[in-house]
């Protein structure tokens, strides 16, 4: 590696602290209206800092609007999406993984190809379904849809993980006189604890972020709503109350970016997967 | 009881535990594809599963291929491909690029760059519909202090704002995939293939050009197709944002198969439109799962 | 302790054979070595040992009984793997203990067995460490440690040495050896390595393209090779081959290297007419008379210090030309035209020397040149 000059190392700073600055600016942006005041988001010119921070605005919004309920079933939803999909994508996964399956191939390219349907065509049929099966407005309804997407989502990123797990542990495992399922509960499944966890908490990310299947199924009664149904229709019904709309993405924003910042690395691994090898 | 650490017994097992999986994809999966063809063969308004169901007919097809509504779609979302995919994959390609030099710092600038990954769409949606509001948004004050503009765009009722607005929203969530997908493509090239080229006298951009590029095509071609697929599939952007409005301005095809279907209670029809846009999105997912198809095994 | 039988076992994905009537019998306590190329067979054969392949056909029996259905744990086997497959999540200890474990023994036991297993592989100060912590010679120690502290009827290893650095593998051999006789536990061990094979081994099996080409003593392969193969791959460096004229002289057989006449011990009614192939050792080799054998030009001079491996051609019109096809190609060194002579004396030689090489009357191997067998 050349050394490089000041002048080089002052351009390369500017550079990265220009760009995240343009980029992240929306973001800035949401938290700065958040926490001010009402009445000064009409004037102009705008202020770029917060010189008198509304911290209030998060307390009243918990205790006045149905917004801590949305927040619950999110909460719910996501959580019980994430115990679903890794259950059954740990299962699916290893088997890919280890045994070489009559049409394990064809099942794996499915899988694969179940990550581009479009969503608002599924949403039809899973409607007429839900709706002979009573489960319009349930909670439910949006967990199983969810599925359609991370289950496969997860089987695929846990068989990488698991590719990368030398057979032989189980092998080992097998003479020392383990089961095929005590080998993977006992041996494999916590040599794998990182892939399951990354694998969880971005199934976690991608449930607490849909929007279509929520809107679709639980639009009814306002108390099921999620959080992005609930902040999408303060956007369209208190137009100038924009200090509240803010501070609620705010709150639906932090844990997905909590996650982001936690599992970043992992993330580049099993979101490229695939596409360099 | 069968023993399944016995060679002979033990592929059964691997088929047992990826039957959890096969009947759940072929129950929410499968079944409601075939179901979605069998609707947009309907001309049913709300479609459901048992009772009596209509005779089978072309006739949504027939209003698709003739209504300017749906091509009308086609176009929005072509538009929108080339739009977000050219733009999205150029901001990836800097940043990437940009977080690939060596500084100190470097490994939070690639937290920061790819940040907006992390917001949920929704929230993304609206943030940028408070920034582009047309009597308060900090965007149109922006510009028209520097006098860009004469008077603020109305990007809610201006049919070419509306659209450029979704383009925007989009490129921003867009981005951080590419740039996170690139950054990790760069890395798998050996740094000893720049210094041999050093070593040949190749500059900066003769570096950039032979090595970067060649190396980084692959990925760029996975990056290009995953986001034209999302911009397919995308909704909440869309829906939240403008609705597909003003006058189908940003009526994408998946905007279209949900109006149809949720707004106007046509499903056949919608269905149809979904099925078409399955059939498209297919095609282009060829190219992706003949790349993927060979890390299936 | 115990017998291990393979009965004609068969192993075949699809169409392809990976193996074909293996059948083998290992006495107690031997410590037999499956030896060949890479793609042999040798690891399936002892995967299906272990109970980790299924058989297509043919039976395997451990101590008398057949073990063909039952599962790995079920066995009473140990086993060493090429990269150790210690359980990273678990201390050393664990590690040890686990088959115990599973095998329901009550705490106290297993803890006293696996001190006394760490006490016999020293390694009771690592006790309490992760795998991760541990250097590759402790690590392989760890591996036989939880293969010994079960005290099962069969060790099976599959090249347990290759990820060791030179100098560790050569001392690790000894200690492996002395554990095993010491144990005396029956021991299977695949390697792709003769030396390995040779200097542990009580009973080899030689394999290629999933058949056994011979099975005997380190000696009787070394003196005795069945064919060419195991002529070639047996050995550092590996027998020379030379293609020479079968003639009959006074009743007595005998070939031409060159310029000398090479008696032949084989009696003239087993050889073939015309031609035969002709294998001799390195080491045999006499290099440097003043008279007899034939003079050649060194190519090459290899010193090892005291020990020298000289390259030389092979006489005009003597080479064999599918000779890699024979030995298998992983021998690169092997180069059909190129003799080689092992010598060890006190004399410097160098390239483009002339000296004379001489074939040692009873040294000499004959092979079928259609068959490839050896001829005696």
């Amino acid at each position: 590696m050349q050394k490089r000059s000041p002048l080089g190392t002052f351009g390369i700073y500017a550079t990265v602290i220009f760009t995240c600055a343009a980029l992240l600016f929306p973001i800035y942006w949401m938290i700065l209206t958040a926490l001010s005041p009402r009445t000064r988001l009409r004037e102009y010119p705008p202020r770029f800092w917060p010189d008198d921070p509304q911290w209030g605005v998060f307390a009243d919004l918990l205790a006045t609007q149905p917004f801590a309920l949305w927040m619950w079933n999110t909460i719910l939803v996501a959580v019980a999406t994430m115990i679903l999909s890794l259950t059954v994508g740990v299962l699916a996964a290893y088997a890919l993984s280890r045994h070489r399956l009559r049409g394990g191939q064809g099942l794996g390219l499915f899988i694969l190809t179940s990550k581009m349907l479009p969503a608002t065509l599924l949403v039809i049929p899973l409607f007429a379904i839900f709706k002979s099966l009573g489960l319009v407005g349930s909670l439910w309804s949006v967990v199983i849809a969810q599925a359609t997407l991370i289950v496969p989502f997860a089987t695929w990123m846990l068989k990488g993980y698991f590719d990368t797990i030398p057979p032989e542990l189980e092998h080992a495992a097998l003479v020392d006189g383990c089961s095929p399922l005590g080998a993977l509960v006992r041996v494999v499944l916590p040599v794998a604890a990182p892939g399951l966890a990354a694998t969880a908490l971005y199934a976690f990310v991608i449930s607490w972020s849909d929007f279509l299947y929520a809107r679709t199924f639980l639009t009814t009664s306002e108390s099921k709503w999620t959080l992005n149904v609930g902040i999408a229709t303060l956007k369209g019904e208190f137009v100038t109350d924009w200090n509240t709309i803010m501070a609620a993405s705010l709150m639906a924003a932090v844990p997905i970016i909590g996650v982001y910042l936690f599992l970043e690395r992992y993330l580049v691994g099993g979101l490229s997967s695939g596409s360099d090898k | 009881m069968i023993d399944f650490s016995s060679p002979r017994h033990r592929a059964k097992f691997g088929y047992l535990l990826l039957a959890p999986a096969v009947l759940m994809m072929a129950l929410i999966i499968i079944y409601p594809i075939l179901l979605s063809v069998d609707i947009s063969l309907q001309d049913v308004r709300i479609a459901r599963v048992g009772g009596d169901r209509e005779p089978w007919t072309l006739e949504n097809y027939d209003w698709l291929v003739r209504s300017g509504e749906f091509w009308n779609a086609v176009w929005v979302t072509a538009k929108m491909v080339l739009t977000v995919g050219g733009i999205s994959l150029a901001i990836g390609l800097a940043t990437a690029l940009l977080v690939n030099q060596k500084f100190r710092g470097r490994a939070l600038a690639r937290l920061f760059v790819a940040l907006p990954w992390a917001v949920p769409e929704v929230v993304a949606t609206v943030i940028w519909a408070w920034m582009l509001d047309s009597s308060f948004g900090v965007v149109n004050w922006a510009l028209l202090k520097v006098g860009l503009i004469g008077a603020p765009i109305q990007f809610a009722s201006n049919a070419t704002a509306a659209f450029f607005a979704v383009c925007f929203v989009m490129i921003w969530k867009g981005y951080p995939l590419v740039s996170i997908m690139l950054l990790a493509g760069l890395q798998s090239i050996p740094e000893e293939q720049y210094q041999a080229a050093r070593v040949d006298g190749a500059n900066v951009w003769q570096r950039f050009l032979f090595i970067t590029l060649p190396s980084l095509a692959p990925v760029i071609g996975v990056t290009a197709v995953m986001t034209t697929l999302w911009v397919f599939r995308d909704f909440a952007i869309i829906y939240v944002l403008t609705q597909g409005g003003p006058i189908g301005s940003t009526t994408t095809l998946s905007i279209l198969t949900f109006e149809q279907s949720f707004s106007f209670f046509r499903m056949g029809q919608g269905a149809a439109v979904g099925v078409v846009t399955l059939v498209i999105c297919a095609f282009i997912s060829r190219a992706l799962v003949g790349r993927f198809a060979n890390s299936v095994h | 302790m115990a017998t291990i039988d393979f009965d004609n076992v068969q192993k075949s994905y699809g169409e392809v054979h990976a193996i074909r009537d293996f059948t083998l019998h290992v006495e107690d306590g031997d410590f037999c070595v499956f030896v060949g190329p890479s793609g042999c067979g040798k690891s399936t054969a002892l995967k299906m040992l272990a109970g980790l392949e299924a058989t297509s056909a043919g039976s395997i029996s451990i101590g008398g009984r057949d073990v063909t259905e039952l599962g790995p744990g079920k066995r009473d086997i140990a086993m060493v793997f090429q990269n150790y497959a210690l359980y990273p999540h678990m201390s050393v200890r664990s590690n040890i203990g686990f088959g115990l474990k599973m095998r329901g023994q009550d705490k106290a036991d297993i803890n006293r067995r696996v001190e006394a297993a760490a006490e016999t592989l020293e390694l009771t100060s690592y006790l309490d460490r992760r795998p991760r912590a541990l250097s590759g010679g402790q690590r392989q120690r760890v591996a036989l440690g939880r293969a010994i502290v079960r005290e099962p009827s069969a060790f099976l290893m599959d090249e347990p040495l290759s990820n060791l650095d030179a100098k560790l593998r050569v001392q690790t051999r000894s200690e492996i050896v002395n554990l095993q006789k010491r144990l005396g536990v029956t021991t299977i061990y695949v390697t792709h390595d003769q030396v390995e094979a040779l200097t542990m081994a009580s009973k080899i099996v030689v394999m290629r393209g999933g058949v056994i080409q011979q099975i005997g003593s380190p000696d009787t392969l070394f003196a005795e090779p069945a064919n060419i193969f195991v002529a070639g791959f047996i050995g550092s460096p590996g027998m020379n081959f030379f293609r020479g004229p079968v003639e009959i002289e006074n009743g007595r057989a005998q070939t031409r290297f060159g310029e000398q006449v090479v008696p032949l011990s084989v009696s003239p009614d087993r050889l073939p007419r015309g031609e035969a192939i002709f294998g001799i050792r390195p080491e045999h080799l006499k290099i440097g008379g003043e008279t007899g054998g034939t003079p050649v030009s060194l190519g090459l001079v290899e010193s090892l210090g005291t020990e020298k491996i000289l390259h030389f051609p092979t006489p005009e019109g003597q080479a064999i030309h599918s000779l890699q096809k024979v030995i298998g190609s992983d021998d690169a060194a092997r180069d059909s035209t190129t003799m080689l002579a092992r010598v060890i004396d006190d004399r410097r030689y160098s390239d483009g020397e002339h000296v004379r090489v001489a074939l040692p009357e009873g040294k000499v191997h004959v092979f079928d040149p259609e068959t490839q067998k050896a001829l005696s």
